[in-house]
């Protein structure tokens, strides 16, 4: 990696770090909208990066497909923040839960689920040497092996805490969406740091990165609205809105590398 | 290492990263039959066009096209593209 590219992702760790160490209190000076403006304005620019994408006449037709569930997921999950952003924002009410944009974070998390097992089934096939066997799949089989251990404590609190059939559902479905969606990404992170050095570095760890976050924050998310932790949801919300900047970036940077 | 198999690591570097370059490099190089104290100005348009699918994946059919015609034109005894 040349000196500048290094430079440049100290400086996006470093603005990381500094987001989720200010964010407590920078929550709690009122920055709500600000924050609920970067959640929405990150997944608009992902989602119309990702479609973008896959619309590139130059894009490989096996590359077409996921980019576009990725690009539509993350335009269903905007349409869920929006809902999020109109109690948070102009109602300045606690939001409902669940809301009318569960239904659209719901099939956004499935349409990225679908892209990124995609994603890994299209990198297989390359051709490329991203390994084979186990080389290629060890990262799956850590988190798959890690999830079974951690899976079942980690839901059970939700699980007892109860609540409606509708909130049990989405509070199980979220983390266990994104317990399944790490799996892949799990392999196109790796993939993503083989590339380090490279241009693609900068499409799929910022990629698989920013997911990563959303995932955490997914989990969070069922933690805090079942088991009412409110001291994690500053953290909640800077691992949102930092995880959907990344994933823009990411995509950003694929549109602009299929125009260059 | 021989320089036309260093040439198109370099050729592949600024997008792939210099070690999956050099790996891209090595396996399409053992693909042709061939070892790297082989290569000769002559394999490369093989070795340009087995590379191309998989580059294409990632890099989009126009950058894919690039770098094989970039690797195309190196040239050994030159040490430099044509």
């Amino acid at each position: 990696m040349t000196a500048r590219g290094t430079m440049r992702w100290v400086g996006v760790l470093f603005a990381i770090g500094l987001l989720l160490c200010v964010g407590p209190w920078y929550k709690s000076f009122g920055s709500t909208a600000l924050l609920a403006a970067t959640k929405l304005g990150g997944l608009i620019w992902a989602g119309f990066a990702a479609v973008g994408v896959s619309r590139q006449r130059d894009t490989d037709e096996t590359q077409r497909r996921p980019w576009r569930n990725l690009g539509l997921g993350l335009l269903f999950m905007a349409g869920g923040q929006s809902v999020l952003a109109y109690h948070q924002v102009i109602l300045h009410v606690g939001t409902p839960f669940p809301s009318v944009g569960d239904p659209l974070f719901v099939a956004g998390a499935l349409l990225a689920v679908a892209a990124f097992i995609e994603f890994v089934r299209v990198v297989k096939r390359s051709g490329l040497p991203l390994g084979d066997g186990f080389a290629f799949w060890w990262p799956a089989l850590v988190v798959v092996g890690v999830l079974l251990v951690a899976g079942v404590p980690l839901l059970r609190p939700i699980v007892i805490a109860g609540g409606s059939p509708a909130e049990l559902f989405l509070n199980i479905y979220y983390p266990s969406a994104s317990f399944v969606t790490l799996v892949p990404l799990a392999i196109m992170l790796r993939i993503g740091l083989r590339f380090r050095g490279g241009r693609l570095l900068a499409v799929w760890a910022p990629l698989s990165l920013g997911f990563a976050f959303v995932l955490i924050s997914d989990v969070l998310f069922a933690y805090f609205s079942m088991m009412n932790v409110p001291a994690v949801e500053p953290v909640m919300d800077l691992l949102y809105a930092s995880g959907y900047v990344l994933v823009a970036f990411g995509a950003t940077v694929q549109y602009r590398l299929l125009r260059s | 290492m021989p320089q036309l198999f260093e040439q198109m690591v370099d050729t592949l570097s600024p997008d792939l990263g210099k070690s999956s370059a050099t790996a891209s490099v090595r396996l399409f190089v053992g693909k042709a039959k061939l070892t790297p104290d082989e290569l000769r100005s002559e394999h490369l348009s093989r070795i340009a066009e087995l590379m191309k699918p998989g580059l294409r994946v990632f890099v989009g059919a126009s950058r894919a096209d690039e770098l094989a015609r970039a690797i195309c034109a190196l040239d050994d005894a030159q040490g430099v593209a044509k």
